[in-house]
């Protein structure tokens, strides 16, 4: 035991640094939040606890967003889970295309994809329902978006990629003895799939199913732009409404609002971590090979409609209404020959601000996504792979950070980081970074931890007791094994981070204007269909870094 | 790793280098031209709700002119964003501003009211036509004017509304929509003045929430659905409108109601703490002279001053526009802000 001392103390080091900076960003800054919303000057409190939860509009909020969030989680399982399955472990035709286009609403910046459907399928004169009324003779719009089911459409399209993700890339990584043994035994695919790949997915599918679960609690977006004509508020609209008051009684609101939300969030976490902690999924071990492809045989082609199917609802449509709104000439007019060109894309082009926004938000999103990743494979480690007391603890942080609503971890990042409480950071591009970091790490955190949770401690032992350093094995044995989720997680947190909006709207400064802030101010003030050609662009980056990276590794890594 | 990182550091600050340098680059180039007439320097502050592009192409430029010593920064967001975010710096006591140009003037009476605001009582204000603070603690520099819009080519002429009492008329049955006034200043001045206002007050906005009123997130969603032919009338900005139909050449419409617009002088105004007072009430000065406010007619809105000419396309004139105005009681806009809110989102939005 002795001699193993040393390699201890490196892996110790870095963690105990990783867990350093979690808890002084992260945890600190969500601390004086709750003490602001507990204390006055000092003296205890709690009025606007009282205030909030005497309105009856802010319980609705609540149960509306559990409900949303459950409905969103469920129907993004069910319904990736499948795909992942189809795209990753059959020989579904095209299914690396579909790989991409499946990601691809990952891509685009979910309040720009709000727009697209609402313009498909607003009740009065929504394409899509028009489309339908003409196509069946209806007198009214068959579909109205303005619902709780429209919200809950576009969440799922939108966040539903990351429960494919993390499910694909571990069912890309999984053990295939298990199935074969189970298909040698005379089981059928089905059953297969249903009694063996299933039951052993279930931790990437808890994984990917509170990722979608907290990204659509607390998104805002989306629910302003959906839900407000309808009249239904979430938990992020009532926090907003209650910050916008621009005055400290409406700040105190919206923080007791806040951190109640991070309450059942993180209360429903723990609920699941707890009740997965039970069972044993290690997956991969030493001696399996890439798992071998299910053949379709008949079904291939039905499996190819289905998929197709859904790859152009959930992706084409609402792209093709990006890229036609950046060609129209006059959003009056309509689809007509004559209202093509391209009037809107000149001034994007030809102006140095937009591209500046575009180069900086990249350069932000790569510094997030580099530190994130190198932070979240310690975390993740530390919380699957040790078994050092209270090591589930930075785990847990990454996740209350994940699991609070944008809008106050930017509010506590401001009140924490103006310098009294040591670093000012504010209006420089480092309190960007660190609230892309807060809000978007757990999604890497939870994709790693889930494919380490698969690696078996044998390989690790097997390279330390031949004499390897622990930061040797982590990075010959464990990186990569783990390598394409790590890959994952980096892109995780770099594509949110890239066209973030909530926090980066109220953290930017003069200098620091970033892509989101940008194409929400061309959104909301400006000109519509100027920022339908920045999502064409932010699109077409994506899509060429995703093709360079692809050819790079030879195919084995995209997104 | 850790190299990585360390690249991916060094290069951002080279970037950041290059860009503040380029920046520099510029100054330098345009500062000796007009060296000879002095006029303030250092640096200053500027948080506004004038929209973005007329941020850039007209305030900037013409700012940068007038005062070439000057390193003015330029901090742009929606009004209710601004009030949250100078919340968050009030909380921790580093004000980042040093003039503020918000759209709701009830903040400023809020400001004053915490003794945030300094006094200035610029030499420009002769000439202004609108009331101001008699403390100086806010001046009025640009005209905001909420109205009814709708687009010419949907609309048949005798569906096209000319009062705020049209719009509670069955034939608009959800098409018609209106700003969300927790999220837009000037969408909660519109519902202030009108819920206080002994001729329409909440009942009116019960008779459009029962006539299927839509409340949008921003001005932006309801002039793109007001294209569309989404909705049929809509309450906004004029100078959104103004700027689609002489820019763009769209087919939309100011409605100026009968019964009166809502006119909201946006003020300007000097947050005492500021470092620099001198290059800050130069900056008033200016935006108060004819040529500020000629920044800010190209920018769609009415100015302030008798002697400039309303924006291009707008229908009437200032004078016109503030005799029929609707009245606003801005001290109760000020100090009951959470509650109109609140009745607003019981009366409209549940």
């Amino acid at each position: 035991m002795k001699k193993s001392l040393p390699r201890l103390d490196s892996k110790f080091i870095v963690i105990a640094i990783s867990v350093l900076l979690l808890l002084y960003f992260i945890v600190m800054p969500l601390l004086v939040l709750i003490y602001d919303s507990l204390f006055i000057n000092g003296v205890f409190d709690i009025s606007n606890y009282k205030d909030v939860y005497g309105k009856k509009v802010n319980w609705k909020a609540l149960t509306n967003t559990i409900q949303l969030s459950l409905i969103v989680m469920v129907a993004s399982v069910i319904v990736t889970f499948p795909l992942a399955w189809l795209v990753g472990r059959t020989d579904l035709p095209g299914k690396k295309t579909f790989r991409t286009v499946l990601v691809a609403s990952y891509m685009i910046p979910p309040y720009v994809g709000a727009i697209a459907w609402v313009q498909l399928l607003n009740p009065s004169v929504g394409y899509l329902n028009e489309f339908l009324k003409f196509i069946f003779g209806l007198q009214k719009a068959p579909f109205d978006i303005y619902t709780m089911g429209g919200l809950a459409w576009v969440l799922t399209l939108f966040y539903s990629p990351f429960a494919f993700i993390t499910i694909s890339r571990a069912m890309e990584k999984m053990d295939p003895t298990l199935e074969e043994a189970a298909r040698i035994s005379g089981s059928s695919p089905l059953k297969t799939l249903w009694d063996v790949t299933l039951p052993l997915m279930m931790p990437s599918i808890v994984a990917g199913g509170l990722l979608v679960f907290i990204a659509a609690a607390s998104c805002f977006g989306i629910p302003a732009i959906v839900g407000m004509p309808g009249n239904i508020e979430v938990m992020t609209t009532r926090i907003v409404t209650f910050l916008y008051m621009g005055d400290d009684k409406g700040i105190r609101d919206a923080t007791a609002l806040a951190v109640s939300m991070m309450v059942v969030a993180n209360g429903l976490l723990m609920f699941m971590s707890w009740m997965l902690s039970h069972k044993d999924y290690t997956t991969i071990s030493g001696k399996s090979t890439r798992p071998n492809m299910v053949e379709l045989g008949k079904w291939k082609w039905p499996a190819f409609a289905v998929v197709a199917g859904y790859a152009i609802i959930a992706v084409i449509l609402p792209l093709s209404s990006i890229v036609v709104t950046s060609f129209l000439v006059s959003m009056s007019k309509g689809l007509a020959l004559d209202n093509f060109g391209i009037d809107a894309w000149i001034p994007v082009v030809t102006s140095s601000q937009y591209m500046e926004s575009v180069w900086r938000s990249i350069g932000y999103g790569i510094v997030a996504a580099c530190i994130g990743t190198v932070l979240a494979l310690f975390v993740a480690y530390l919380s699957v792979k040790t078994n050092i007391t209270g090591r589930s603890i930075p785990d847990l942080l990454v996740v209350l950070g994940g699991a609070t609503p944008s809008i106050v971890i930017a509010l506590a990042l401001i009140v924490t980081f103006s310098g009294n409480y040591g670093l000012n950071l504010y209006s420089t591009m480092w309190i960007l970074i660190v609230s892309y970091l807060v809000k978007y790490m757990t999604m890497s955190v939870r994709t790693i931890a889930a494919s380490l949770s698969q690696v078996h401690i044998s390989l690790e032992e097997a390279a330390l007791s031949s004499g390897a350093s622990w930061i040797r094995t982590c990075k010959d044995i464990i990186m990569p094994l783990v390598a394409p989720s790590i890959v994952a997680g980096w892109f995780l947190i770099f594509m949110p981070s890239f066209y973030e909006l909530t926090m980066s709207n109220l953290l930017y400064g003069s200098d620091t204007k970033s892509l989101g802030v940008l194409l929400y101010e061309l959104q909301t003030y400006a000109d519509t269909q100027n920022a339908s050609v920045l999502s064409v662009i932010i699109l077409l980056i994506v899509l060429i870094g995703n093709i360079i990276l692809n050819k790079v590794t030879k195919g084995k890594v995209s997104i | 790793m850790n190299k990585k990182l360390l690249g991916a550091a060094a290069l951002m600050a080279m970037a950041a280098v290059m860009a503040a340098g380029c920046g520099g680059g510029d100054k330098k180039a345009a500062a000796p031209a007009a060296d000879a007439k002095k006029g303030p320097s250092g640096e200053v502050s500027v948080y506004t709700s004038i929209y973005p592009d007329i941020v850039d192409k007209l305030c900037k430029p013409n700012v940068s002119k007038a005062f070439p010593n000057l390193k003015v920064t330029w901090f742009q967001n929606g009004t209710e964003k601004l009030k949250t975010k100078i919340a968050g710096e009030i909380k921790a006591k580093k004000i980042g501003a040093d003039v503020l140009m918000v759209a709701d003037p009830s903040y400023y009476l809020a400001l004053k009211k915490q003794g945030l605001l300094m006094s200035y009582k610029s030499p420009q204000l002769k000439d202004v036509v609108l009331a101001s603070d008699p403390d100086g603690t806010w001046l009025p520099v640009r005209v905001n004017n909420m109205i009814i819009a709708y687009n010419k080519d949907k609309l048949a002429k005798e569906d096209i509304p000319t009062s705020w009492e049209d719009l509670t008329k069955p034939k608009y049955k959800g098409k018609i929509a209106m700003p969300n006034p927790m999220l837009s200043g000037t969408a909660y001045v519109m519902v202030g003045a009108m819920a206080l206002d002994p001729r329409f007050g909440w009942d009116y906005f019960k008779k459009l929430k029962a006539n299927g009123l839509r409340v949008e997130e921003g001005n932006s969603a309801i002039q793109n659905k007001l294209l569309t032919g989404e909705y049929m009338a809509a309450v906004i900005l004029e100078e959104n409108i103004l700027k689609l139909q002489e820019t763009k050449k769209e087919p939309l419409a100011v409605c100026y109601p009968k019964e009166g617009c809502i006119i909201i002088n946006s003020p300007i105004g000097i947050f005492k703490d500021t470092k620099n007072p001198e290059a800050a009430k130069a900056l008033v000065d200016w935006w108060l002279s004819p040529e500020g406010q000629k920044a800010v007619t190209a920018g769609w809105m009415h100015s302030v001053r008798g002697d400039v000419n309303p924006p291009n396309g707008a229908g009437i004139k200032l004078a016109d526009l503030n005799k029929n105005a609707i009245k606003i009681d801005w001290e109760k806009l000020a100090f009951e802000e959470g509650k109109i809110k609140e009745a607003f989102r019981t009366n409209v939005m549940e």
